[in-house]
């Protein structure tokens, strides 16, 4: 009798663990909930891309979604179903085991900055005096494994994923994650350099020269700024995501009011995947010197908020370059995208991602975290940059040739527009 | 006591609030008496009010503070992330600080609703601040009915409408548009939890609907005619380069 009721016990349990959780089943409907209440646009949830209603979703998933053998089938079922919406920002982030999703190890790094270049994951520039440069990678190899994972597979599976966010960004991310760590602790890393010669590194993650910062939901980050002076009489800031306002703001502050007299400046937004949208407008106000200007308007469903540029003392004048590329994304687009319609700087680089609308992150009942825009971002011209990127004013793509040769042919096109004699 | 006094008050103004719509103007004064009297909203010279603000389905959090001395304000909050957002008003300076912004001078309408917020006890000198209160009828604010009063500055500011619990007389929601460089941001404000500081009756939290975001403030200390330095509501020296600037220009003709 005994053994009966530990037998019927252990079916029922194997019942229970071979379906999703409550919590899980409870997460899919705070996410379609969220969408249906906060999307800006209820006319866009009446007919989506594909003909159907985000009504109609909701009945065909809901009913998968209790089929579904467990949470990680759940986990891809509620993915597919925010597809639907083909629209860029909204994404569960989970801690569940995927192969594919940037894993962060830790807040140690090697220094080098990935970039997709075709088919391939390049190193686009390595930090003076980092990880990896002291280890001796080039700019231009090829990133080909990271402790045996084998990265250009990855960048093939990611771009035939078809997700909603930009491959480049995806890859990026990845690889970056990948070669994160514990300070100190060694990471593997095969590379192959333009002769095709593998060459097999052991690098040490150091810290990074970066502030960590959390925002909300979001995990801890490295906020990484660079300043530098170009060609003897050029500003030149580079940082890699918008956020900690107050870290970052203060050295962007202090790089422009060291550099008010400059020739020009360059602001380097390639591969940084935006942050706090606000911030676009709050740095613009170094170089618009006009009151009330607007960087764009951002439209949520019963607000509409115009990102007025807030004019600031240290006030740059002269020539301003913004570098983007296609892992420039939301708010780098924003910001390069509003001054470009204001005729205050002139873009260098390629297509950015076309992702660009303002999102906030969520906890669901299961743990797992839900990205979603509730506002969709339309520049001072009437432009929406959402699906379409910024089309840079001078269109010029990094090659891997050009790293190899140790050239930025994006800097160098910018610094070249800068001391043109007549603009 | 005084508590009981008050309750007595209340139970009395609410049996003769059954018998006939009362004015606009007597819920306002009502509000006075439920929550402590006239007397003891008079006595109150400053204010320092500790809070904790969240922003919880974000996960954003963090500690704020606000000092009144009643011609001076100043508010500061600390948001994980963001770093420190300060608003105050200050000699006719109207200004706010924070990492995401920048340094700002408010003008026109936002200089004027800060004006307002800096006021020491604006329920009780409503009289001071708003035209003649107007009767809007009555409402159900979390299912019980309450009065519905609307308040227009008489700076020419957006109107405010309040809404007046009918048994208690108590403040429980208002739905004020908030004028900002970003636009005018409706916000819709819930009061809840009422409790005793220093003989007057305090919602401890409020909870305000503002576009997609919900942001709870929920009060963890109050400290009434408590001394205040001067130097607490000083703007910072990023803001008095501004002001500096301003003086310099040349006036508009």
């Amino acid at each position: 009798m005994l053994n009966m009721r530990v037998l019927a016990g252990l079916f029922f349990a194997t019942l229970l663990t071979a379906q999703p959780s409550q919590e899980t089943i409870d997460s899919f409907e705070k996410v379609w909930r969220i969408v249906e209440e906060r999307h800006w646009d209820p006319e866009y949830l009446k007919r989506l891309p594909d003909g159907r209603s985000w009504q109609d979703i909701h009945g065909e998933y809901s009913a998968k979604i209790r089929k579904a053998a467990d949470d990680a089938e759940a986990r891809t079922l509620i993915t597919e179903m925010l597809r639907t919406l083909k629209q860029s920002h909204f994404a569960l982030i989970s801690d569940a085991p995927d192969e594919m999703a940037p894993r962060y190890q830790g807040d140690g790094a090697v220094g080098l900055d990935p970039i997709l270049a075709g088919q391939s994951v390049l190193v686009r520039s390595v930090r003076p005096g980092g990880p990896a440069e002291k280890a001796g990678v080039q700019p231009g190899w090829e990133i080909v494994k990271i402790d045996g994972f084998d990265v250009p597979a990855a960048a093939q599976q990611v771009m035939a994923r078809k997700t909603l966010r930009e491959p480049s960004v995806l890859v990026r991310m990845l690889a970056v994650g990948r070669l994160s760590g514990r300070p100190g602790s060694p990471v593997q890393v095969v590379f192959r350099d333009g002769a095709n010669v593998s060459h097999e590194k052991s690098i040490t993650r150091a810290k990074p020269n970066g502030t960590v910062a959390q925002f909300g939901f979001l995990p801890p980050m490295i906020v990484d700024f660079e300043t530098r002076r170009l060609r003897g009489d050029t500003g030149y800031v580079r940082f890699n995501i918008f956020l900690d306002p107050a870290s970052l703001m203060g050295k962007f502050k202090d790089a422009v009011a060291s550099c008010l007299d400059c020739r020009g400046f360059v602001i380097d937004l390639r591969g940084n995947p935006g942050g706090l949208a606000i911030l676009a407008s709050t740095m613009a106000g170094f170089f618009v010197e006009e009151p009330d200007t607007k960087l764009g308007t951002l439209y949520q469903r019963d607000l509409t908020l115009r990102l007025t540029v807030n004019p600031r003392l240290e006030m740059f004048r002269g020539p301003l370059a913004i570098l983007v590329d296609e892992s420039s994304v939301s708010t780098s687009e924003i910001m390069a995208g509003g001054l470009q319609d204001l005729k205050r700087a002139r873009i260098f680089g390629t297509r950015t991602a076309g992702a660009a609308l303002p999102s906030m992150v969520e906890q669901l009942p299961n743990g797992d975290l839900f990205q979603y825009a509730m506002a969709n971002y339309i520049s001072e011209s009437g432009r929406t940059l959402e699906g379409h990127g910024v089309t840079p004013d001078v269109e010029i793509k990094t090659t891997k040739a050009s790293l190899l040769n140790g050239k930025d042919p994006v800097l160098e096109a910018a610094l070249d527009w800068i001391h043109a004699p007549k603009r | 006591m005084r508590r009981n006094g008050s309750l007595a008050i209340a139970l009395l103004a609410a049996a003769a609030f059954g018998q006939k719509a009362p004015t606009a103007e007597q819920i306002l004064d009502r509000y006075i008496e439920v929550t402590g009297g006239k007397a003891a909203h008079e006595a109150v010279r400053t204010e320092v009010m500790k809070a904790l603000t969240e922003i919880k389905a974000q996960g954003i959090a963090g500690p704020t503070e606000s000092y009144r001395d009643g011609k001076n304000y100043y508010l500061v909050m600390e948001i994980k992330g963001a770093g420190k957002i300060e608003y105050g008003s200050y000699n006719g300076i109207v200004w706010e600080n924070s990492a995401v912004m920048g340094p700002r001078l408010k003008t026109g309408a936002e200089k004027a609703f800060y004006e307002r917020e800096a006021v020491l006890d604006k329920d009780l000198n409503w009289r001071q601040i708003y035209r003649a209160p107007e009767m809007g009828g009555e409402e159900d604010v979390a299912g019980n009915p309450a009065y519905k009063v609307i308040l227009t500055p008489k700076d020419g500011g957006k109107p405010e409408t309040r809404y007046y619990d009918k048994a208690s007389g108590l403040l429980v929601r208002a739905t004020i548009v908030t004028p900002s460089p970003m636009g005018e941001i409706p916000a819709d404000q819930m009061f809840l939890e009422y409790r005793d500081f220093h003989g007057l009756k305090i919602p401890v939290r409020s909870v305000t609907k503002m576009g997609a975001a919900e942001m709870q403030v929920t009060v963890t200390s109050l400290d009434l005619n408590k001394p205040i330095p001067a130097e607490k509501f000083r703007p910072p020296p990023d803001v008095m380069a501004l002001v500096a600037k301003q003086n310099a220009a040349p006036a508009k003709k």
